[in-house]
């Protein structure tokens, strides 16, 4: 026994035999809710009654450029869309809503730097906030690139160093290899106040020194020795 | 282009109206009732949304429910189903009836055989009556008389209906109904008990309030009504 709504307002009880019919009729006439046009492989459905096309219409400014889909881990296809910085777009297939929105996870994944989601800190695990994660580094071009993640739940930040294809380290800036290298670029960054005490990273200029500038310093250093190396 | 959602869901399904008159059309064709799963007949009827009339009088809230009636109501074949609900109220329903419908206290009053007005006139002014906004006030199985208030968007009118008679309107301020409303008033103030609670059979209240007044003028008229009646017999 199930359940069919119609016109918005009448729901009607209908058998197991008749709702199969139903929903085979749903499958073969579901239409775009913009365009008004059955969805075909060249324009499947990606969102909730939303073709492809006019998805990329609706988030147009964005300038999205299709890439192949993946499944997730409950085989469901995910749609993904690259952005001119190399940030993966996706949609939610159930939202009704028309609006891409970027995954750091999807764009690490798809570049091939490793994620994580904890951290051991002072020997304790420590779970990381997936949703507010940033990633600093040229993605297209480097090698390397840093991840800065938040605890979950709390406001303790903590940094990766993710090299493509291969490990992704702890950005310990206090000890080791990592506080080696996060000193280097930080000394380098400094170094590069002018005479108007301003800071420079490539076209970036700035009156005071930011973190951010570091971390892409950082990465593009790390990424020139990663290539050396392979 | 249309919407469908399947399993009470808040996911709609959008399709084109050709596929959608295509799955209306499946759906009316092959409803079944949601407690029984049986199709519809015409000696199983769709009384409610999704409930047949079996399955809607055993699954009532108010036991014994008892089917009456079915008429036509519009030209799509619709019909209205008339119950009646073990304290004397009617219960009206259409296959487009969703929950647990309450009693019609306007079909009830009037399935009684109690006249009600269409309008009411106070001064200069005509309001009319709808059939909603409709209470009663007395036991409407064994009295001749009942008291019957009708709210509107302006205010608020009572009015004495008799059975298979006439239906005045109940003015506090003069006439015969004025000494009925004193009369109760007088009556209620000599009984008003050591609490300093106004009560009559079941009513009860810590002022003169209309819940405990009008069953009296209820009872009251029907007294008096039934009084040279009974002596004539």
């Amino acid at each position: 026994m199930h359940s069919i709504t119609l016109d918005e307002q009448d729901t009607f009880v209908v058998a197991d035999t008749v709702f199969e019919k139903v929903q085979k009729l749903l499958i073969q006439h579901r239409i775009c809710r913009v365009c008004e046009k059955s969805y075909t492989e060249e324009s499947p459905m990606i969102a909730a009654n939303l073709c492809l096309e006019c998805f990329l219409r609706e988030n147009s400014s964005v300038h999205l450029t299709v890439v192949p889909t993946v499944p997730d881990e409950n085989g469901v296809t995910v749609y993904r869309f690259l952005d001119p910085e190399g940030y993966i777009y996706t949609c939610s297939p159930a939202s009704e809503s028309s609006e891409a929105y970027e995954s750091i996870s999807l764009t690490l994944a798809y570049w091939g730097f490793p994620d994580v989601a904890s951290v051991e800190l002072e020997g304790k695990p420590v779970e990381l906030d997936p949703t507010d994660a940033t990633i600093y580094g040229d993605l297209k071009t480097n090698s390397v690139v840093v991840v800065s993640k938040r605890k979950k739940a709390g406001r303790l930040e903590v940094s990766f160093l993710s090299y493509k294809n291969g490990p992704c380290v702890y950005l310990d800036k206090a000890k080791g290899y990592t506080r080696k290298v996060w000193r280097e670029a930080e000394s380098q960054y400094l170094a590069t106040k002018d005479a108007r005490g301003r800071y420079h990273y490539k076209e970036r200029v700035s009156r005071q020194p930011f973190q951010s500038d570091i971390y892409c310093l950082l990465s593009d250093n790390e990424s020139a020795k990663y290539d050396q190396k392979t | 282009m249309q919407t469908v959602y399947l399993h009470d869901t808040l996911n709609p399904i959008t399709i084109s109206d050709s596929a959608f008159a295509l799955i209306k059309e499946l759906t009316l064709q092959n409803k079944v009732c949601r407690w029984c799963e049986k199709p519809y007949k015409d000696d199983r009827p769709e009384v409610a949304a999704n409930s047949c009339l079996y399955c809607f009088v055993e699954r009532y809230e108010k036991k014994p429910l008892a089917f009456l009636e079915s008429e036509k109501i519009d030209q799509e074949e619709s019909r209205q189903f008339k119950f009646i609900d073990p304290e004397g109220y009617l219960v009206l329903t259409t296959a487009k009836s969703y929950g647990e419908p309450g009693p019609s206290i306007f079909e009830t009053i009037k399935g009684w055989g109690f006249p009600l007005p269409e309008t009411v006139t106070i001064g200069d002014t005509t309001i009319p009556l709808g059939n909603q906004g409709w209470a009663v006030y007395g036991d409407f199985r064994s009295n001749s008389v009942i008291v019957t208030l009708c709210t509107t968007e302006k205010s608020t009118f009572p009015f004495l209906s008799y059975r298979k008679g006439a239906c005045v309107y109940l003015d506090k301020r003069r006439g015969e109904t004025k000494k009925l409303y004193l009369a109760a008033r007088h009556h209620l103030r000599t009984s008003k008990d050591s609490e300093g609670r106004y009560r009559y059979k079941q009513y009860e209240s810590d002022f003169l309030s209309s819940s405990v007044l009008y069953p009296l003028i209820a009872d009251l008229a029907s007294a008096q009504y039934d009084k040279p009646q009974q002596e004539r017999t």
